[in-house]
């Protein structure tokens, strides 16, 4: 499946973004101001209007290249939304989206930098390293940045990690008392279209951990909270057949793209 | 427990302009000699808000997107507190089956939500 290009910059989109959800119900009201409302799951929608400014040349020819390629509205893309957190259970490690080694001890409930309860302890008792990870269907290629805020009492040193099935990249951050925000920024040099990003755990040890998110552009933005749905939109389609561009100067070009997907 | 309207990160429900409004029902029958009878629907007025959002973060932003994911638009209910009079209505949906929101830059994010109370 085609993905969305990235610009040079590492960002899928520019300022200003616009995002439309739609929902559909199926109301009966009655004379009294009841209502009897049935959802109509199946109609749910999200729509991006990405507007690009001053693109170069080759941006603007990648973009125009894509949109030939999917033949306008005809054929479907994988769409990364860079307004969400591409993590499914972004606070909940006990999800299934969550690997991890039964080994490892999960506390959640734990108090999170944002004022909530949504951290969680991970101890691991073993005696070998051991992480916790969740695997996206994106294309490996693209520029990441994962994210996470840590702490622990002992100055654990930990690691991210980014990886596929023939490329990887990890860092290593010693934690501290308080909360900190760490993360791991980059691209892979791979054609796979699947990326597991995730956290290992030294043995012995205990950390805190919170909000990891990972976003297709170079650098982690606030923190967006997940749940059974992540940012990963495997069949989105434009709105469009036609892509006009306009140019107002050498390597300043400008269009608007806008994609749907269910 | 109903699902409670998430407040901004300052502990607020709503910003400068607000909007609110009571909700008749009458029904209205019109004679030839211009007189008219009238009849009263609703049992009581159900009230409507309007709840217009700028300068917001990509957290805030987030968090009303996931509140009306969960709401799944207008169908489910939640317990709304009135930014005027600090009551709580226990029963309310949202009105609307689309959430639009744009980012004009960072923490410039916008949105508006419409809040009505259910008749219980």
């Amino acid at each position: 499946m085609p993905y969305f290009p990235q610009l040079s910059s590492g960002a899928t989109g520019q300022y200003p973004v616009q995002k439309r959800r739609t929902e559909r119900t199926i109301i009966n009201q009655l004379p009294d101001g009841h209502t009897v409302k049935f959802a109509d799951a199946g109609a749910e929608q999200v729509e991006w209007q990405l507007t690009f400014q001053d693109l170069t040349d080759s941006e603007i020819a990648g973009l125009q290249q894509f949109f030939a390629t999917c033949e306008g509205q005809l054929n479907g893309f994988t769409f990364l939304d860079p307004l969400d957190n591409l993590l499914v259970w972004s606070e909940a490690l006990n999800e299934p989206a969550w690997e991890a080694s039964t080994l490892l001890q999960f506390t959640a409930g734990i108090s999170d930098p944002n004022g909530g309860t949504g951290a969680t302890t991970i101890v691991n008792p073993t005696g070998s390293d051991v992480s916790v990870q969740q695997s996206v269907d994106a294309p490996g290629a693209l520029v990441y940045c994962f994210s996470a805020y840590v702490r622990s009492q002992n100055g654990v040193s930990i690691s991210l990690f980014r990886q596929t099935s023939d490329a990887s990249a990890s860092n290593i951050y010693a934690t501290q008392a308080a909360w900190s925000r760490i993360s791991l920024s980059g691209s892979l040099n791979t054609a796979v279209d699947s990326t597991t990003v995730g956290i290992a755990v030294p043995a012995g040890q205990s950390v805190d951990v919170y909000g990891f998110q990972l976003e297709a552009q170079p650098a982690a933005s606030p923190y967006k909270s997940s749940f059974s749905a992540g940012g990963v939109y495997s069949n989105a389609h434009f709105s469009q057949d036609a892509l006009t561009v306009t140019t107002t100067g050498p390597n300043r070009n400008h269009c608007t793209l806008t994609i749907s997907a269910r | 427990m109903p699902a409670v309207f998430p407040t901004l990160k300052t502990g607020a429900v709503a910003q400068y302009p607000a909007t609110d409004s009571n909700q008749f029902a009458s029904f209205v029958v019109r004679f030839l000699d211009g007189s008219d009878q009238r009849h009263r629907q609703f049992p009581a007025p159900l009230r409507t808000w309007v709840i217009k959002l700028n300068m917001l973060d990509e957290t805030e932003l987030n968090a009303l997107e996931q509140f009306f994911i969960a709401q799944e638009g207008s169908v489910g209910t939640f317990s709304f507190v009135d930014p005027w009079t600090q009551t709580t209505f226990t029963n309310c949906s949202l009105k609307q089956d689309t959430l639009q929101y744009a980012v004009q830059g960072e923490m410039q994010g916008t949105a508006s939500l419409t809040v009505m109370e259910n008749r219980v």
